[in-house]
């Protein structure tokens, strides 16, 4: 049975809730479902003390679902748009990513703040932002980012159960992807990339919904027989550079690919990285593809212009593949 | 300790101090009837409480450098984080 990244969601949530009594939802609106339907009907299942709606404030909740981790409790705390995360930031970092250090370990902070990112249909320069990249900055933070319906039902699962603050950015862009979950998949770690595809000519590091550019411009350069490894980073922080550099050795060539804005993002980190920890693999140049320092734009055209996609990702092989 | 607040008159501050919610809370815990005794011996409790925790601290030898990188992290992260190389 195929379903929808929202409805698969939905599903891991429902399995979480009722597998662990310490796991609430928390957030505008969950109660009612959500801005997006992800939490439609948990409320009717487990009651309106375990999925509860929540003031507009993302400062007050975010307080909340952490004095609640604090606790003992396994809060999800949905935060509507990434875009309000700077609401949330004081908490989020000087709060949630510090109580383990700062307690010597005595206290922990088992809590996902799931959001939702990127740009899609006109939602203009306040609704459409990739700013993960502030929240690997912070130690003691974990940043999960899936491409697809499969991985974020294991993602979001294996989140909920790790222990520690995590950030889950949903593209919105995916959320009417549809895929059917295979049986007893097992979850997948937190921490850990995955190869998408494998291939030997050049490394192509995407997350989120970049991923699925990746993976067509990798089919379109297969007809110019050139054959394209992709990485889907899934985890932001802690970054799995075993598996970079497992492929970086393979193909010495490396085009890193996210929606983010190129100045200060996760391409900047990782191909730092792999230029000084992978100096002697490589035989060009690390390319970035990314989106121009500007904000999203509200014209559709304008924001088409602007976006990074598909075509970017196949001139940037094409150039490092020389 | 603390911000010595030159900048600002004692008339100000006196007055600030009427609004302490702790003064006032005890005020209001007055009239509807506890002891003075009783909230003196609480608030002799909380001293106390945070006297010991300063003796144990100042008699606890400095945090060994070699673990500056712990508690960052869960085990379970923490593994991620190893088996990449923060």
């Amino acid at each position: 049975v195929s379903q929808t990244f929202i409805e698969i969601l939905r599903r891991a949530l429902d399995e979480e809730l009722g597998r662990d009594p310490a796991v609430h939802l928390l957030g505008e609106d969950v109660a009612a479902g959500g801005a997006f339907g992800v939490t439609t009907g948990l409320a009717q299942k487990y009651g309106a003390q375990r999925v509860r709606n929540t003031p507009i404030s993302e400062a007050a909740i975010t307080g909340l679902a952490t004095g609640a981790a604090l606790c003992g409790l396994r809060p999800v705390l949905e935060i509507m748009f990434i875009d309000f995360a700077t609401l949330a930031l004081d908490c989020l970092v000087n709060q949630s990513a510090k109580y383990r250090y700062m307690s010597g370990g005595q206290l922990a902070v088992p809590m996902v703040v799931r959001t939702q990112a990127g740009a899609a249909g006109g939602a203009a320069a306040q609704h459409s932002q990739s700013l993960e990249a502030w929240f690997i900055h912070v130690p003691g933070l974990i940043v999960v980012a899936p491409s697809s319906p499969v991985e974020a039902y294991g993602l979001l699962k294996s989140a909920v159960r790790l222990g520690d603050p995590v950030l889950f950015i949903e593209h919105k862009r995916l959320y009417s992807l549809k895929e059917a979950l295979p049986l007893n998949a097992e979850l997948p770690p937190i921490g850990q990339a995955r190869v998408a595809r494998v291939g030997t000519d050049v490394t192509l590091i995407a997350y989120s919904a970049m991923v699925r550019n990746a993976l067509e411009a990798a089919d379109e350069l297969s007809r110019s027989c050139l054959s394209v490894e992709v990485i889907d980073l899934r985890t932001l922080a802690p970054l799995d550079m075993a598996t970079i550099a497992a492929s970086v050795s393979k193909t010495h060539r490396v085009v890193i690919a996210h929606e983010a804005v190129e100045n200060g993002g996760l391409g900047a980190e990782i191909s730092a990285r792999i230029g000084s920890d992978l100096f002697d693999e490589l035989d060009a140049p690390v390319i970035r593809v990314a989106c121009p320092f500007a904000p999203i734009p509200f014209a559709p055209g304008l924001e088409q212009a602007l976006l990074p996609g598909t075509a970017n990702i196949v001139r940037a092989l094409h150039g490092v593949a020389g | 300790v603390g911000d010595a607040q030159r900048y600002r008159s004692k008339e100000e501050l006196t007055a600030l101090k009427e609004k302490c919610p702790i003064e006032r809370l005890k005020r209001r815990l007055l009239e509807w009837g506890a002891q003075e005794s009783e909230l003196d011996a609480l608030g002799e409790e909380a001293r106390q409480e945070v006297l010991q925790a300063v003796e144990r601290a100042r008699a606890s030898p400095p945090p060994d450098p070699a673990t500056v990188l712990e508690y960052v992290y869960s085990a379970p992260a923490l593994a991620a984080l190893s088996r990449v190389k923060p």
